[in-house]
């Protein structure tokens, strides 16, 4: 080939060049021609607008990114849309190395949703790689977190291989389970009547897929609202358990009949316990329309509305509150009327506190109080310190807010016991008596975080708030320290307490020794027993409770124990636990019931328990009981 | 060269023309066959490379035909997409073509829309929601809250309120608390019971967390779920401990059933002698024998409740101290299905030990419940049952036999020695289920069990907010009988059940009433009332008393 001069060269490029470019305007000039050429600047524009941010994501390329990279740039995509199509441009490409680190790394994610659409886009392409490796993923996952990924991983395996999905379901358990099952079942709507029953058959949950039959069926059956009614009254399922198909179909019959339908959701939940489903139930029915649904509701008689007026009032609460108290207002001359006052505060009281607590005097007066102890004891979960700005801002609707303060304090003090003490202190200033009232809310939480302190509170009160005894506030709190599972700590505190307290104390404890299999420290215990007036208890109470617990767990071990039994009236006691017992239970030979019966007449035992209890004191020297007048009665048994 | 160039711009040209084509055609194809050749995976990663080069016009064309794709979670999936992509182009368009859809399509496209939406602009979004019906408002809301997890708890209140739907964000607060404390459901369960919100509306994420605590420490974390109810008298409050125990056992009959027979495998690990108070971590063998009863406790009394005859038959294979209880359990579950079986084994097993009396209690009161008539004739004839027990057993059961057949609950009480009382129960009964059927069995009630009869049907006037009916009965009993009425009583049950109305009507009263009216106001605690309407109150009653 001859070749060219560089002068030659230039012309040629130049030449391609200009054909080039001109190739390139005539192609936009037809390609646009393509394009919407309606309205051509106003979709230029918007594209330029509204797809500037897709255009960003797409110049970069994603299949070329490590998985660090990828996920870096996922986070930073400010578009649910873009961030899925980045995500599944490059999961396309991804190897189960990649997934399995873009998993572990997801983990870092700051935010809840980008973690949860990360994760399970990317457990979707891992099943189709390798669905065990993701349910082993899955397992390793907090479980309050895996509902998600699970649905993820079940409809992409289910969709795949059934057979192995379903096996799959079946080494997970409970609400795991249920929700593998219901991602198979959502995914494969394929499925045959039989062959859903029996795959919740296999995975033992029938009543799911009984559910998801019910649904699909009711849905078939929507152009006939009372067919598909009468169909979910006629299943196998509880009405309790398909609230919401209800409420559809109760929803699309008022559309073609009225409110009228209502009655039939009456019927279904007529007790007052029922309230709270049959407002699920109607509430599509009458959520648009709540006035003329009041109105219907009043034409009603007495026996035919049911639990209809109070199922209302809440959907009114719940939809708009200030419509609701109008619509009640008119009800005035009904019976019902302060109920309906009442369940519509309650109802908004508890949805949204704040929204109640800033319209209170929206509140009729009769249902005041109620409300805001409803409302204040979600804020106190919520934002203790919100809930007394609340409370002192409205404190002014009710005479006394006493209760208001104690419920704050109670609240607060589940979560931090020691600032809620700290704000009772400063609450109650130099009203010693609404300090008193308050520190019982909050002491028995204290034992957890501080139980020296809760200890000195609870000398410092009068009543206990576990047993109607004076002076035994102390006995609260080794019983809490029992609910921590310390009982021998509690044992080691016993010294500490006062007496009237110590008795309840070792009652409690020596109960819960018999349950720990070792009644014979609570025979040691009983030797500690104080014996107190108000109530009449002491020993004999403590030593009847203990034998007769020990004796129903353990008879054979009791009767072994007589022997040991040093005082003659306890021993008896005992004994007499044994006797009874044998009557239902034949738990000793004779000659051992002959032992005990033995044992029993050389120490009988006289009068009912109080009765005992005055007999141990005289014999202890601590009474006289020449001095008592004993009622007749306590002697007869 | 000219030639090659024009020949090459209309290849590209014609390439473009094909590319747009084949999109529709794979469109079509991945909208009509739900193709077995690719996986949903797959199908997904299609799905998103069509919509990244789809715009307005085509993303309608798609969301219509989605509609005819069989299956539905492909069809959801496809149709929030569609959405969402619709959304980052032209949200109102999207917003508009969601809205033509029929209800049930609607919402999970509107999910689409506003998840989109919400990200780009928060403010636009809730407005153009706050539009919408209820279940679209709904719809949106639950997109909104999905994706915004970036705002605070109180903005999102805001959003919530705004759309109509206040309480949802409750629900999502408890989501939220056990996902933020994934790794401590035992403090999450806590927490959960103080929520201030209905316990049985949050059965589900109880159970789920029940489950969490369990797999993290094993059936040993029961003690510490089951801790705040310890001091719960009544059963209704132990709902949700007993939905989880139950869930458990349902979950893993095999390992629930070995703790309950073995107890907790840590406890074994250690010396079988509780007495040893050698320490191990911080608790004591001690307290962890009391743990574990307490737990296997739990456990056994689920397991009666789900399969009493499979307790009942392996009654020898629990530890002997657990045998009462597994019983008295069974024999009350028993009771209501096979109840032929459960008379007979109540008279031979052996295990009742000491509780013999509350087993025949609680059994006599579940089959009250089931089935009065034939309860009544098993206590009324049941030769093992002394005198005193039967006329207790009666009580429960003529109470449950008055609500079915109140005739022969009356017939039956007059004939018991304690006749007044039955009485006086069974319209306590009657007047709590249906007021009016009690009012007209008052004229059956012998003159002894009249006056309390009297009472509590005119209580539970009051209850129902009939107070003018409830004063006139009383009325007319005092003038019927000519015995005094406790009108203090009567106002007491008023001024609890509505002290402002009673306040209202005590004008209304004669003076004697109104006395008393204001005596019950004064002496119960009102916080209801205002110092004011408190004030009123106390003149009317010191000035009743001078």
């Amino acid at each position: 080939m001859k070749r060219l001069s560089a002068l030659q060269w230039i012309g040629v490029v130049c030449g391609v060049l200009v054909v080039v470019a001109v190739s390139i305007l005539i192609y936009q000039h037809v390609s646009l021609l393509f394009a919407n050429t309606d309205d051509f600047d106003r979709i230029k524009q918007e594209k330029a607008e509204n797809s500037k941010a897709l255009e960003r994501e797409r110049e970069t390329n994603p299949e070329s990114m490590t998985p660090s990279e990828a996920l870096a740039r996922l986070v930073k995509i400010k578009s649910r849309y873009g961030r899925a199509s980045f995500l599944f441009s490059w999961l396309a490409k991804a190897n189960k190395t990649d997934l399995i680190e873009v998993l572990r790394n997801s983990e870092k994610v700051e935010r809840n949703a980008y973690r949860d659409e990360i994760q399970s886009a990317t457990i979707r392409k891992l099943a189709t790689l390798d669905p065990d490796l993701s349910l082993q993923w899955i397992s390793d996952q907090p479980r309050v977190r895996r509902a998600l990924v699970l649905t993820s991983l079940f409809r992409e395996w289910s969709h795949s291989d059934l057979d192995n999905a379903v096996e799959g379901a079946k080494s997970i358990n409970g609400s795991d389970r249920k929700t593998a099952l219901e991602a198979i079942l959502s995914a494969r709507s394929d499925l045959a009547t039989n062959d859903i029953l029996d795959i919740a058959s296999e995975l033992e949950l029938e009543e799911v897929a009984l559910y998801s039959i019910s649904s699909t069926q009711t849905l078939e059956l929507l152009e006939d609202p009372a067919l598909a009614w009468a169909f979910l009254l006629g299943d196998s399922l509880d009405d309790t358990e398909q609230l919401d198909l209800l409420e559809l179909v109760a929803s699309a019959w008022e559309v073609e009949e009225g409110f009228d339908v209502l009655l039939q959701a009456a019927r279904l939940f007529p007790s007052k316990d029922d309230r709270s489903a049959l407002s699920s139930v109607i509430t599509g029915a009458v959520s648009n329309n709540i006035e003329d649904a009041f109105a219907w509701l009043r034409n009603v008689s007495l026996l035919e509305r049911g639990e209809l007026p109070c199922a209302l009032a809440m959907v009114a609460a719940l939809t708009d509150p200030e419509i609701a108290f109008e619509e009640i207002a008119a009800w005035s001359d009904d019976p019902i009327h302060v109920q309906l006052e009442k369940t519509a505060a309650n109802t908004w009281a508890q949805t949204d506190p704040r929204a109640m607590l800033d319209e209170i005097e929206m509140i009729p007066q009769s249902a005041r109080v109620g409300a805001m102890e409803l409302a204040l004891t979600r804020l106190a979960y919520e934002s203790p310190t919100e809930a007394i700005e609340y409370m002192e801002a409205t404190k002014r609707f009710v005479r006394s807010d006493t209760q208001f303060a104690r419920t704050i304090a109670q609240q607060w003090s589940h979560t931090d016991p020691e600032a809620a003490l700290e704000w009772v202190i400063d609450y109650s200033g130099e009203d010693q008596e609404l300090l008193e009232s308050l520190r019982r809310s909050v002491f028995r939480n204290l034992v957890r975080v501080d139980f020296e302190r809760a200890l000195d509170i609870s000398r410092n009160s009068t009543w206990s708030t576990l047993v109607n005894a004076q002076d035994a506030a102390e006995y609260d709190v080794l019983w809490e320290l029992t609910q921590l599972g310390m009982i021998d700590d509690a044992i080691a505190f016993l010294p500490q307490v006062h007496e009237q307290a110590r008795y309840f104390a070792i009652n409690d404890l020596g109960n819960k020794l018999v349950r720990a299999g070792d009644p014979f420290k609570a025979i040691e215990l009983g030797a500690e027993a104080p014996a107190i007036d108000a109530p009449l208890v002491g020993p004999v109470s403590y030593f009847d409770g203990i034998f007769n617990l020990w004796a129903t767990r353990n008879p054979q071990q009791l009767f072994d124990t007589l022997p040991s039994i040093s005082s003659p009236m306890f021993r008896s006691i005992a004994a007499k636990k044994l006797v009874d017992l044998q009557v239902a239970t034949p738990a000793l030979t004779e000659e051992q019931v002959l032992t005990a019966q033995a044992i029993l007449s050389e120490r009988p035992l006289k009068g009912n328990i109080w009765a005992q209890e005055l007999e141990w004191r005289a014999e202890e020297g601590l009474i006289d009981l020449d001095q008592i007048v004993v009622p007749e009665e306590w002697l007869e048994e | 060269m000219l030639a090659a160039t024009i020949l090459w711009a209309s290849v590209q040209i014609a390439e473009e023309v094909q590319a747009q084509a084949t999109d529709v055609t794979s469109t079509n194809r991945l909208v009509h066959n739900s193709a077995d050749k690719v996986t949903a995976f797959e199908r997904s990663v299609a799905l998103y490379a069509i919509l990244d080069r789809a715009e307005e016009e085509t993303l309608l064309e798609l969301l219509r035909d989605s509609r005819d794709i069989e299956h539905a979670s492909e069809r959801h999936e496809t149709q929030i997409a569609i959405a969402s992509r619709f959304a980052a182009i032209n949200p109102r368009e999207a917003l508009e073509a969601a809205l033509e859809f029929p209800k049930a399509e609607r919402l999970l496209i509107l999910e689409g829309v506003f998840a989109e939406w919400s990200e780009s602009d928060l403010a636009s979004a809730t407005k153009a929601a706050a539009h919408l019906g209820r279940d679209s408002r709904l719809a949106a809301l639950k997109a909104i809250l999905d994706i915004r997890d970036d705002l605070d708890l109180n903005e999102l209140r805001s959003i919530a309120r705004e759309l109509g739907h206040a309480n949802y964000v409750n629900k999502q607060e408890s989501e939220l608390l056990t996902i933020d404390l994934a790794e401590a459901p035992i403090e999450v369960w806590h927490r959960m019971i103080h929520d201030g919100l209905e316990d049985a509306s949050q059965l589900d994420t109880f159970v789920q967390v029940a489950e969490a605590a369990v797999e993290k420490d094993g059936f040993d974390a029961l003690f510490h779920l089951h801790a705040p109810f310890s001091k719960v008298l009544f059963d209704e409050e132990y709902l949700v401990l007993d939905v989880a125990v139950e869930a458990l056992v349902r979950n893993d009959p095999q390992s629930t059933w070995r703790y309950i027979q073995q107890g907790s495998p840590s406890e074994l690990e250690l010396s079988g002698d509780p007495t040893d108070l050698q320490e191990s971590g911080s608790r004591t063998k001690r307290d962890r024998a009391y743990m574990t009863n307490v737990v296997q406790e739990l456990l056994l009394k689920s397991w009666a409740t789900r399969d009493p005859a499979f307790v009942l038959e392996r009654i020898e294979q629990i530890p002997r101290r657990l045998q009462a209880l597994a019983c008295e359990r069974a024999l009350e579950e028993l009771i209501v299905t096979e109840p032929k079986q459960a008379v007979e084994l109540i008279k031979s097993l052996k295990h009742l030990g000491t509780s013999r009396e509350r087993t025949v209690w609680r059994f006599v009161r579940r089959w009250s419940e089931a089935s009065p008539s034939a309860a009544l004739a098993w206590v009324q004839s049941e030769q093992s049952i002394g005198d005193e027990q039967r006329q207790d057993l009666l009580t429960y059961v003529l109470s449950s036999l008055a609500l079915e057949n109140p005739d022969l609950a009356l017939e039956v009480a007059v004939l018991q020695p304690n006749s007044a009382q039955l009485e006086q129960r069974l319209m306590y009964e009657i007047a709590q289920k249906d007021v009016e059927a009690a009012i007209n069995m008052l004229p059956m009630i012998s003159e002894e069990g009249q006056y309390s009869a009297n009472a509590w049907v005119a209580e539970r006037l009051i209850m129902n907010g009939e107070v003018d009916r409830a004063v006139a009965l009383r009325r007319q009993f005092e003038k019927d009988t000519g015995e005094s009425v406790n009108w203090f009583m009567f106002f007491l049950n008023w001024a609890r059940e509505n002290p402002v109305q009673l306040f209202e009507r005590l004008d209304d009263l004669p003076p004697k009433l109104r006395f008393e009216g204001a005596h019950a106001l004064d002496y119960y605690y009102v916080p209801e009332l205002t110092q004011e309407q408190k004030d009123t109150v106390q003149a009317i009653y010191e000035a009743g008393q001078n």
